[in-house]
């Protein structure tokens, strides 16, 4: 070897290698060959698994499961309070409900209808439930007057307005 | 770091479960203010406040889903009495009655003293004598600042016992400003 190295310095080719390299050359081929027939004997490759396995992110697939549904619910149970409390706007009938309980006493208050007539004159009374505060009506009915003459009918008819007056 | 990840997922689950929390229950017990012609008070936050066509009446609030025929059978009504100021409430109260029950429309149930917000006052409760739907009303008269007011609540019968705390929302809350 120490021969070659200075061939090699001197810039001549080395041609000849000594018996010693040779035989280390080969005995290292037999190892080699030895080697690769005990792994091919008795080591076997894994069966190459599905390509599509995900990186894993530390989380399991349970928790990935749980945090899914936690948002999920999130949002269902958000949009369903929302929905809940926009009901009461959305029945806003205030303006259109009457409410006419009281604590106080009905007043009975007497609204007399005057019929006069020439030949009969009747009066009735009419009692009428008015709210308690002092209401005061008035109503006057004209009659209907009606003539009649011979061989020629005249029919004067004088209907007058009725009046009314309320005073709160 | 796992001890994190769990802390993060109990937080997000409180506020899941905080947000599913809203319900009709949740609804009712929320309350509506009133604060008008010199008196104030709350109501349940269902109710809405309706057009009252009651001799005197101040304000009206009503429970919409209990309307019949267009008029509301859970109500109250807040009067003030066409007397002078400074009336004595025990001489209207007693004079108004008489007349009152003269109306064979109503049955007393019965008549005595109360107190509201350590106030004593007088309460009425009667009925309808109607078949159909009778209502109960409870009107309880106030003497506030020399002023009387009358709050009158009324409900079915048969669902009275259940209004009675959203009528005592209106009672314990009134005031007169």
């Amino acid at each position: 070897m120490a021969v070659d190295r200075v061939k090699k310095l001197q810039g001549k080719e080395v041609t000849e290698q000594s018996q010693e390299y040779i035989s280390d050359k080969k005995k290292e081929d037999a190892d080699t060959v030895e080697k690769d027939a005990l792994i091919q004997k008795y080591v076997t490759n894994p069966p190459e698994k599905a390509v599509n396995k995900t990186e894993s992110s530390g989380l399991s697939k349970g928790k990935i499961s749980l945090l899914i549904f936690v948002v999920v619910a999130f949002f269902v149970g958000t949009g369903y309070g929302v929905y809940v409390m926009s009901i009461p706007g959305n029945n806003s009938t205030g303006s259109t409900i009457n409410v006419n309980a009281s604590a106080f006493p009905t007043v009975n208050n007497t609204t007399v209808n005057q019929t006069a007539n020439q030949t009969n004159s009747t009066s009735t009374a009419t009692a009428v439930t008015t709210t308690p505060t002092t209401t005061t009506k008035t109503t006057v009915t004209t009659p209907v007057t009606t003539t009649k003459t011979k061989n020629t009918t005249t029919k004067k008819t004088t209907t007058g307005g009725s009046t009314g007056n309320g005073t709160k | 770091m796992r001890k994190y990840i769990a802390l993060v997922i109990f937080l997000v689950c409180a506020v899941v479960f905080a947000s599913g929390c809203v319900s009709n229950n949740k609804l009712n017990d929320t309350t509506k203010t009133y604060a008008q012609n010199n008196i104030s008070f709350t109501y349940p936050g269902s109710w809405e406040i309706v057009n009252a066509t009651s001799p005197n009446a101040i304000v009206a609030v009503a429970d919409p889903n209990s309307v019949q025929n267009g008029t509301p059978t859970t109500l109250v009504v807040i009067q003030k009495p066409d007397v002078p100021a400074g009336s004595d409430i025990d001489t209207v109260y007693t004079s108004n009655y008489a007349a009152f029950f003269n109306n064979t429309n109503y049955q007393r149930i019965s008549d005595g003293n109360t107190t509201v917000n350590g106030t004593s006052a007088l309460e009425n409760i009667y009925e309808t004598n109607t078949t159909v739907n009778p209502i109960q009303y409870s009107a309880v008269w106030l003497n506030e600042n020399g002023s009387i007011y009358v709050i009158l609540s009324g409900a079915q019968v048969s669902d009275f016992e259940n209004q009675t705390s959203n009528f005592n929302i209106i009672l314990n809350s009134f005031k007169v400003q």
